[in-house]
């Protein structure tokens, strides 16, 4: 069925009225059958008598013969409607009454001491008869009764006619009341699409008026009250983050002019010019960083990163985030606490949570104070593995906790700045955890710090077991790589030396 | 050498980010404590927006 056009409403009558018709229908058919089957049945009743009356009028006559005698308050004889024939066992008719003698006679050997119910049609006119033998003065005759079916036809034919007018005026005004009534029924949406009409973007934080929250419109409106509530955040969310990364952008921009204005003021020295270039390539550096970033997380948001599932070891992967970023806690007198003994396996994008992890944990390096401890716990809890990294920083207050994942939302504008970062690290690590099935949250310690968790569903890994891991940890890469390229330098120095 | 590099051959990470450009710089100011023992010519030179170059002689 192609969608209709007509509204709800005059769906909603025409069904109703169609329903209405057939029920009528049904209801004025039986109601004829069972008028017509009484009608017919008191017909037959009304004969019965009449029977019972003949016979009284049936008399031996003093010569033998039986005779006909009606008395004048039952005398049937000027009645059109009814008649009595009385025939002799041998056939020979005793009495015919005017009305009935156009009916054709009785037929005497079927008469049997049972009366017998039959309806006869003569020159178009329905009759019923009752046909029996009756004993007057010990000889048997033929009685028949009649009575003309019109005026039962006519009765019934009139309530025929009502009932066959009658339904489908019952059916119209019915369904201009079931009209009204679905039209007052649903007025309240007419008017929720009028208003949601009116809420636009510009004027998102417009609501539906809800006159009733607990019936079905009410709720209807409260459901969409809700979804512009959602897409009035995001709404905010995203003018905020054009707002912010606009800020962002310009800022090295801005620096990128000055430091080439400044060159181009005076002449100056080679060394100051380098100086100068080297200025405006970290700059470009900065901004390269930035739109990167901005290019990773709009990809995320738009599904169109590809991640590589594969078994990990989270404890295995904290491990080597630590001994990489070791070195920037070293510096700040930090102490780095890592408790990532037992094997915690699940299966996720290796590369994409090491970014998670290792955000939360530069973050907490970044913002704790000088000589505090940071502890990382990997364990797991139920179904799920947990990373905490707990620090002794200076905590977040409650209300920050929701944005604090938010695109360049900083608790600290100044600080941060100097940290080098553009407040984009934990929405990175948001977006890393969230893409392999996890959640991340920050809460406080007593002891004023913050605890980072992320947790992530424990996968039971489709490989049976793990390959061995590549090589040695980048902890020992990093040994060997450096190894390496201190060898080279000393090449290097004792060859400068030769030169010299 | 530029940043990347290290980035890519030592840790074995497809990008530069935050963080490792900052163990990056750590790791060159220890090294170059460590090479560029007091007296001796200056031999890593930080290159400032490309990375660290490796050169005897002029500063």
């Amino acid at each position: 069925m192609s969608p209709s056009t007509a509204s709800i409403r005059v769906r909603l009558t025409g069904w109703y009225s169609v329903v209405l018709f057939l029920m009528m229908g049904v209801y004025a058919t039986a109601t004829f059958v069972a008028v017509r089957h009484e009608f017919l049945e008191q017909l037959d009743d009304q004969l019965h008598d009449d029977f019972e009356t003949a016979e009284g009028f049936l008399a031996p006559a003093s010569d033998g013969r039986i005779a006909w005698s009606s008395d004048r308050h039952h005398d049937p004889d000027n009645d059109e409607e009814r008649g009595s024939d009385v025939w002799s066992a041998s056939g020979e008719p005793i009495y015919r009454s005017s009305a009935s003698a156009v009916l054709p006679p009785a037929a005497i050997a079927a008469a049997t001491a049972t009366p017998r119910y039959e309806s006869l049609v003569t020159n178009g006119r329905r009759w019923r008869t009752l046909t029996g033998t009756s004993l007057v003065g010990g000889r048997a005759v033929v009685l028949r009764v009649s009575r003309s079916e019109d005026r039962l036809r006519t009765q019934l034919w009139e309530i025929l006619v009502v009932l066959v007018l009658g339904l489908p005026l019952v059916v119209a005004l019915a369904g201009i009341g079931g009209y009204a009534l679905a039209r007052g029924a649903l007025m309240p949406i007419d008017h929720l699409a009028t208003e949601a009409r009116r809420i636009t973007a510009d004027r998102l934080h417009e609501r539906l008026s809800v006159p009733n929250q607990h019936d079905e419109i009410g709720r209807l409106a409260s459901v969409i009250n809700d979804t512009f509530a959602r897409l009035e955040s995001s709404f905010d969310q995203l003018r905020r983050f054009t707002t912010d990364a606009s800020h962002e952008l310009r800022t090295p921009l801005s620096v990128i002019r000055g430091i080439g204005e400044m060159g181009l003021k005076e002449t100056r020295t080679p060394a100051e010019y380098k100086e100068a270039l080297g200025s405006m390539l970290e700059e470009v550096d900065r901004l390269t960083t930035l739109v990167d970033t901005l290019l990773r997380l709009s990809h995320g948001d738009a599904g169109t990163v590809r991640l590589s599932p594969e078994p990990v070891d989270l404890s295995q992967l904290a491990r080597d985030v630590v001994s990489s970023l070791g070195i920037l806690a070293e510096e700040r007198n930090q102490r780095l606490r890592v408790d990532a003994v037992e094997p915690v396996s699940i299966t996720a994008d290796r590369l994409v949570l090491r970014e998670a992890i290792t955000n939360v944990v530069d973050n907490a390096i970044k913002y704790s104070p000088r000589s505090s401890a940071i502890d990382i716990r990997v364990y797991q809890e139920g179904d799920h593995a947990m990373v905490a990294v707990a620090d002794e920083g200076p905590g977040i207050a409650a209300e920050h906790r929701q944005r604090i994942f938010d695109r360049f939302f900083r608790l600290d504008e100044a600080r941060s700045r100097d940290a080098g970062g553009a407040g984009l690290g934990l929405a990175i690590a948001r977006w890393a955890v969230e893409a392999n099935g996890g959640e991340i949250s920050v809460d406080s310690r007593t002891n004023g710090g913050s605890v980072f968790r992320i947790v992530l569903p424990l996968r039971v890994p489709t490989v049976a077991e793990f390959p061995p891991l590549l090589g040695t940890g980048p902890a020992e890469k990093l040994a060997t790589g450096f190894k390496a390229a201190v060898n080279e330098l000393g090449r290097a120095k004792s060859s400068s030396a030769t030169k010299q | 050498m530029s940043r990347e590099m290290p980035a890519r051959e030592v840790w074995r990470e497809p990008r530069r980010a935050t963080p490792l450009d900052n163990v990056i710089d750590v790791q060159m100011t220890r090294l170059r404590k460590k090479v560029d023992t007091d007296g001796g010519p200056r031999l890593i030179h930080t290159v400032r927006g490309v990375g660290f170059v490796l050169r005897g002689g002029e500063p």
